[in-house]
């Protein structure tokens, strides 16, 4: 074979060999997606308050705040002049998501000085659903100890609440 | 020793450390209480009305001396909610007479109630 007929028959078999190789290649488009979710937070409006309370000498008692606001004594508690008020804030997060609120399970400690009481019971208004715009407020009471004697003072404690997305 | 068929490089190893997603939030809450001294303020009895006259906070219990036997006591709380059944009283024989009163104080109330009692 002279060398025009070989570079003929190698310019062929490469021609051949870049046809195969261009019918074997195909491209596509994958479409990558993520959904970037707004960071769920939450915005305190207002504490919880019990108000003016009387403790009995010799019974103990209950103050009972529900998640409107109302009080209710029980017991040797009695309730003072200066109302109560629901504990409330707002959730914000992602347009209609569902998340879990999470209260204190065990007791809370509220302390004036030397001296103590307890909150627990703790109740809330939540549906647990994000609303369109991506907010609830949420209402949380609660029912406060108030022991035998309980010594005269002003109490603070701390509640703290979490809000998860599911 | 051949080393030409030896390379050898460095690979830099990064890593980035993001900040969680932040898929909860926690709040902190204050929670308040002002508990208050459960004691009588004042007490007074008229002799010409035969009128005992008790200011109170809270639930407070008296124990009152009852002078005049097989009489009947009117009690009146005025300007509070009284939880106990304390409308009247018969009193078969002189003597001490317990008295518990559990009241509440709203805000449309006063904080110092007159709790009253008369002979009918």
């Amino acid at each position: 074979m002279n060398n025009f007929k070989k570079s003929v028959v190698v310019t062929g078999l490469a021609g051949a060999v870049m046809l195969s190789m261009q019918i074997q290649a195909a491209t596509d488009t994958a479409v990558a997606t993520a959904t970037i979710m707004t960071p769920i937070s939450i915005t305190k409006n207002v504490d919880l308050a019990f108000g003016d309370v009387y403790p009995d000498a010799v019974a103990t008692g209950t103050v009972t705040v529900d998640t409107t606001g109302a009080r209710t004594a029980a017991g040797g508690a009695a309730l003072g002049a200066t109302a109560g008020s629901a504990a409330q804030f707002t959730v914000n997060g992602e347009p209609n998501a569902t998340y879990v609120l999470t209260l204190p399970a065990a007791p809370v400690t509220m302390t004036s000085g030397a001296n103590s009481m307890t909150i627990d019971t703790f109740s809330d208004d939540g549906t647990y659903t994000l609303d369109g715009t991506g907010a609830e407020t949420v209402n949380v009471g609660a029912t406060l100890n108030v022991g035998a004697g309980q010594a005269a003072g002003i109490y603070t404690g701390s509640v703290t609440v979490t809000a998860t997305y599911n | 020793m051949n080393q030409k068929g030896i390379a050898s490089t460095f690979i830099l190893a990064t890593a980035l450390v993001m900040s969680p997603i932040l898929d909860a939030a926690e709040i902190t809450i204050r929670a308040t209480a002002n508990v208050l001294d459960p004691v009588v303020v004042t007490s007074s009895f008229n002799s010409l009305s035969n009128t005992l006259t008790l200011e109170t906070k809270g639930e407070s219990s008296y124990s009152l001396d009852v002078m005049q036997s097989d009489s009947t006591i009117r009690i009146e709380v005025n300007k509070v909610t009284l939880q106990s059944n304390l409308g009247q009283q018969h009193l078969a024989t002189e003597g001490e007479l317990a008295l518990t009163v559990n009241h509440s104080i709203s805000s449309q109330n006063p904080e110092k109630p007159t709790l009253t009692l008369n002979y009918n």
